[in-house]
């Protein structure tokens, strides 16, 4: 095993310097391990480690984006959060309690303050329900309305928040359009009027021009209702676009964390410097350096030892094949996870 | 003589020229038009690219070239020339000389195109055998060969995989090595990077480039992502609902965007180059319902720019320069007037 890093040591001391304030979540060393089960009684042979040791903070009113190839563990970062699934160890802390520890009965009660959009709108909203049973349910599990006619006002009042209108209320998802579902379930997520919530991919599966009406919808929703974001996608000129600052993850760990601007124009990780180099730009005219990256990703189940991104490392040495580099901060608010930074 | 001069100058040329390719499909109570009147052309040793939302037939498109549809319920009409022949008049014997050997296709979701129980040199050499008479040993060279083209590390091992055992973008470099072992003259590639992570994704882009300039194949190269096709392509087909709506070198798609549906489109995607604070365009409403098309211009319930003449008549493909083809009413300015004078007119008498 890999010796353990004191990271509340390091955060700790964070903390004295004032990033304390405004801070709404607070997640700390979380950790999701998968078994594999394998062999003649399906012993564990293994484990996935999809979330390794992950730490971030995030801040009243910001968003913070979320990138990362397939398999990196970005979804089930986003899951660990919500308690969607039970963290294998390490702590999420959201208004003075930690998620991570809360007993089943109890996370019903954070779910009046965190939500989640999932990507596929095909496959979130249940097709036999009505889009006002849809949106209507949160509120009645919260016990947030009193009476029907309060409901009806409050399900046509969150309709029209997303662009929408009172006569969706009979429709069923079916008849609806993909973007007009991603709608609905923005709506069902703002139902019970949460603080923080996490968009998983929310356009991903969307046409190209409606993406843009749900990442400004999005956009005018944060700002009207003062909310905070983890905006989960593998589309980093999206998560650019609408956040304010840009957490890297390669194979369950973050390795770069630092404002939007700076991570896409001067990104320091050599990881991050090759997805950078990769995102398609639409200007013919426009030709970058490409840095290449010779292998695929490996295996979540046989992380490379010493930094997880050696074996694809243009600039590895040996250092980096023995030793985990951890996350550093090397100028206010920016933190990579390299040795030879 | 004339006809024999002229079939030269094809083959300098176009490799292939679609024009007024209709591709109806027939369903029990309606007529869904996914192709409705397509002209484009592709000239040799050219990429072009074909941009378009769901829907919008680029796929459908790919599909009448080759004649994969299913005939009873569809019906395709037009001209097709490849090579100086119209594909849509052969018999199915002689198409499936071409399907594979002159044109051959590489689809989204390599996954799925590949059979999980063959070998991938199995499934290599299929196609090798199909179209050219080499004995075991040299279709089997040959196999190694091509995989050494499209830089698989370690061919030698890898032909004995199974798909299984390969990651995505090594089996969409299967499926393109399978693709280019007769030498076609034709590749054409529906969406080939949408199933593949950034970093895949570009490799397999540099490659298909690469590969296109070594073999002087061209490439019909089917993406809804406006980055990539600006990546890879030569010129431009922009289509929305079955019909092209412009068509461009590359150069002018981007920066000289003629087309209101071109221009919208441009302006609303997020751009990893622009910084942040700006916010998107938006095109209202949403894409047209195949089986219940607008009347008139196709795009006009989503045009900010669109008056009376675009509700009411369909505007036609307009050359405005040197390769740049576009369909809006804005390029044909006399005729929208007199549509304007004439409505004029009509309401007047009517009062």
């Amino acid at each position: 095993m890999l010796p353990e890093i004191d990271y509340n040591l390091r955060f700790r001391t964070l903390e004295v310097k004032g990033l304390e304030n405004g801070v709404l979540l607070k997640v700390r060393n979380l950790k999701k391990y998968f078994p594999v089960r394998g062999g003649l009684f399906s012993k564990v042979v293994g484990y996935v480690q999809a979330v390794d040791r992950v730490s971030f903070d995030i801040k009243r009113g910001e968003a913070l984006g979320l990138v990362g190839e397939s398999g990196c563990g970005k979804t089930t970062l986003g899951m660990c959060i919500l308690r969607l699934i039970d963290p294998t160890s390490g702590e999420v802390i959201f208004r003075n309690r930690n998620i991570a520890k809360l007993k089943q009965r109890e996370i019903i009660e954070i779910y009046k303050d965190m939500q989640i959009i999932f990507q596929d709108p095909y496959g979130s909203l249940n097709p036999r329900m009505k889009i006002g049973e849809i949106v209507g349910e949160p509120l009645l599990i919260h016990k947030l309305v009193k009476n029907k006619t309060e409901k009806g006002a409050k399900i046509i009042r969150l309709l029209e928040e997303v662009g929408l209108d009172s006569t969706y209320t009979n429709k069923y998802p079916h008849e609806l359009s993909g973007g007009q579902r991603q709608r609905i379930a923005i709506a069902r997520a703002l139902a019970v009027s949460p603080r923080f919530i996490i968009c998983d991919e929310p356009s991903s599966a969307l046409d190209v021009s409606i993406q843009a009406q749900i990442i400004n919808l999005l956009e005018d929703l944060k700002e009207q209702l003062s909310l905070t974001y983890l905006f989960i996608s593998h589309d980093l000129s999206v998560v650019k676009h609408i956040s304010e600052r840009i957490a890297v993850m390669y194979l369950g760990k973050i390795i770069e964390i630092a404002g939007s601007e700076k991570v896409c124009y001067s990104p320091k990780h050599p990881y991050t410097k090759a997805l950078i180099s990769a995102v398609p730009i639409p200007d013919p005219d426009l030709k970058h350096e490409y840095i290449s990256l010779t292998e695929e990703i490996p295996s979540p189940i046989n992380i490379p030892s010493g930094c997880r991104f050696h074996t694809r490392c243009p600039y590895v040495k040996e250092k980096c094949r023995n030793f985990e580099p951890e996350l550093r901060e090397i100028e206010k608010g920016w933190f990579v996870a390299c040795h030879f930074i | 003589m004339e006809t024999r001069a002229k079939k030269e100058n094809w083959k300098n040329e176009m490799l292939l020229s679609v024009s007024n390719l209709k591709t109806h499909f027939y369903m029990e109570d309606k007529v869904v038009k996914a192709v409705d009147g397509v002209d484009f052309s592709i000239r040799k040793n050219e990429i072009l690219g074909m941009v378009g939302e769901s829907g919008s037939g680029k796929s459908v498109c790919a599909l009448s070239i080759l004649r994969l549809l299913p005939i009873p319920s569809c019906k395709i009409s037009g001209q097709v020339y490849f090579n100086g022949e119209n594909l849509l008049k052969l018999n199915e014997r002689q198409m499936q000389k071409i399907r594979g050997k002159e044109i051959s296709m590489i689809f989204q979701e390599p996954t799925t195109s590949l059979n999980p129980v063959l070998t991938i040199g199995d499934q290599i050499a299929e196609s090798i055998k199909l179209h050219q008479k080499l004995d075991k040993r040299k279709t089997w060279e040959k196999v190694v060969e091509i995989l050494k083209l499209v830089k698989i590390p370690e061919p030698f091992r890898r032909v004995k995989e199974y798909p299984y055992e390969m990651s995505g973008g090594m089996k969409q470099r299967v499926m393109i090595a399978m693709a280019l072992s007769s030498n076609p003259s034709l590749l054409i590639a529906d969406e080939p990077t949408t199933a593949l992570d950034v970093t895949i994704q570009k490799q397999i882009l540099y490659l298909i480039k690469d590969l296109q300039k070594k073999l002087g194949t061209s490439v019909l190269f089917i993406t809804h992502n406006l980055g990539v096709i600006a990546e890879v392509a030569d010129k431009v087909v922009v289509m929305y609902a079955g019909k092209v709506l412009e068509y461009a070198p590359v150069n002018k798609i981007f920066h000289q965007p003629e087309h209101p549906y071109t221009l919208c489109l441009l302006k609303s995607i997020p751009r990893l180059d622009v910084s942040r604070g700006i916010k998107l365009e938006v095109i209202p409403e949403r894409l047209p319902d195949p089986a219940a098309l607008p009347r008139g211009c196709l795009f006009h319930p989503r045009c900010k720019f669109a008056i009376d003449i675009c509700k009411k008549k369909e505007p036609e493909l307009e050359k405005i320069g040197d390769n740049h083809i576009v369909r809006c009413w804005m390029y044909n300015k006399e005729e929208a007037i007199n549509f304007k004078t004439i409505q004029e007119t009509v309401d007047v008498t009517r009062n």
